[in-house]
């Protein structure tokens, strides 16, 4: 099933199907995102999510219980399980690759 | 001063599955399984003549669970025990593990790492016969990566500069390079304990945190070719094919499947360092050049991405 990908303040959307992850909604979207080792385990691809998401196996280390409360997710390995809202964690828009 | 430690023994990485991560560390990176234990296993190269070298450990985050050298002989462990005696060092002496006997535990200063010390451990020989042996062996994976031995680790601290005077003052390594900083004094380095460019290295960072573990590859050539394998099976590539401007050594910087970074290092393509060696010295804001000589990159990736 697929989900809807809401980017703010950017204003763009884009649609994924049920496995991709958020990284590749990144991709759809043409915006940027920093990742890492896209293996969940060094935390710099961290965005606040809202909406149901699958946050994937991550290190607990890089997403403590605080984090998961707030909504903040890897991109990494996180996937929409629903249409949801992606912002940065400091409210900037997204940068252009 | 002679060498007492012979080399990088083993390392404990933590996994977040560990069926996962032995499909990729036997399948792509192409380690031998040795044992599995409950929720660790154990591993090693080829040509590792030792039981093992590497233990995968499941856990709720990656990095990396402690590492450990060898000394050169039984005598060199004494001689440590004593040295950190000295030094006023609190240390845990372990009897005996998994086929290793009595092995020196404590924790690294500035960076609280946890390393240990051991001489002692099953060595059944490397894949090869004793007697007029092939140059490799015949049954390696042909689409895995086969690396031939541990080689270094990185670990980051911080405070650098106490973790690598720690290292250099107690357990006697030795700097083949120093990374400078704002006032003058190192806030990298790379250390050896042997004729080689480097055992292990400290740069600046988390508590506790893994940079990355080196394993040895024969040449160049095995670089390309490890970089067609983790393309193959999607495995993320960090850098290369390449070439560091320190230890002059080939590379290719991978993840495995949990964010723990690897590198497979064509340490036939670095220098080796004379015993008294005057320490390279890569001066303030060229960091980028002695990791990434062909593509000097901004340092906030490298710095940043670690488990």
């Amino acid at each position: 099933m697929g989900a809807r990908v809401r980017f703010m303040p950017n204003d763009v959307e884009v649609e994924v199907d049920g496995a991709e992850t958020l990284e590749q909604a990144f991709a759809r979207a043409r915006l940027s995102v920093f990742i890492g080792c896209r293996g969940g385990g060094c935390g710099v691809c961290r965005v606040r999510v809202s909406g149901p998401v699958e946050l994937g196996k991550i290190s607990k280390n890089r997403l403590d219980d605080d984090d998961r409360r707030a909504g903040v997710v890897l991109a990494c390995k996180a996937v929409p399980l629903g249409d949801v809202t992606i912002t940065r964690e400091d409210g900037a828009p997204f940068a252009r690759p | 001063m002679p060498y007492r430690m012979s080399r990088l023994g083993f390392t404990e990485l933590n996994v977040l599955d560990l069926d996962d991560a032995l499909d990729f560390y036997v399948n792509c990176f192409g380690l031998k399984l040795v044992e599995r234990a409950g929720e660790q296993a154990y591993l090693r190269t080829w040509d590792e003549s030792l039981a093992y070298s590497l233990v995968l450990r499941k856990a709720d985050s990656a990095g990396m669970h402690r590492f450990a050298f060898r000394t050169v002989d039984a005598e060199d462990l004494d001689y440590f025990e004593h040295r950190l005696k000295q030094h006023e060092v609190k240390y845990d002496t372990i009897t005996s593990e998994f086929k290793r006997g009595k092995t020196l535990r404590f924790e690294v200063a500035g960076s609280g790492h946890t390393m240990e010390l051991f001489w002692e451990m099953e060595q059944p020989g490397n894949d090869l016969s004793i007697e007029n042996p092939d140059p490799w062996p015949r049954h390696l994976k042909y689409d895995a990566i086969n690396p031939t031995k541990i080689d270094h680790v990185v670990i980051t601290s911080p405070e650098s500069l106490k973790t690598i005077r720690f290292l250099e003052k107690v357990l006697e390594f030795r700097p083949s390079e120093y990374v400078m900083g704002d006032d003058d004094q190192p806030v990298g380095a790379f250390l050896r304990q042997r004729q080689a460019p480097h055992d292990m290295l400290v740069i600046p960072g988390r508590a506790r945190g893994l940079h990355h573990l080196g394993f040895t590859i024969p040449g160049p050539d095995e670089i390309f070719r490890a970089a067609d394998i983790l393309s193959m099976n999607k495995a993320k590539i960090d850098y290369g094919p390449g070439r560091h401007g320190a230890t002059r050594g080939t590379t290719i910087y991978f993840f495995d499947r949990f964010g723990n970074r690897l590198e497979t290092f064509g340490l036939s393509s670095a220098y080796q360092p004379e015993s008294d060696q005057r320490p390279i010295i890569w001066t303030k804001g060229n960091l980028g050049t002695a990791v990434f000589y062909y593509e000097p990159r901004p340092m906030e990736s490298f710095l940043g991405v670690y488990t």
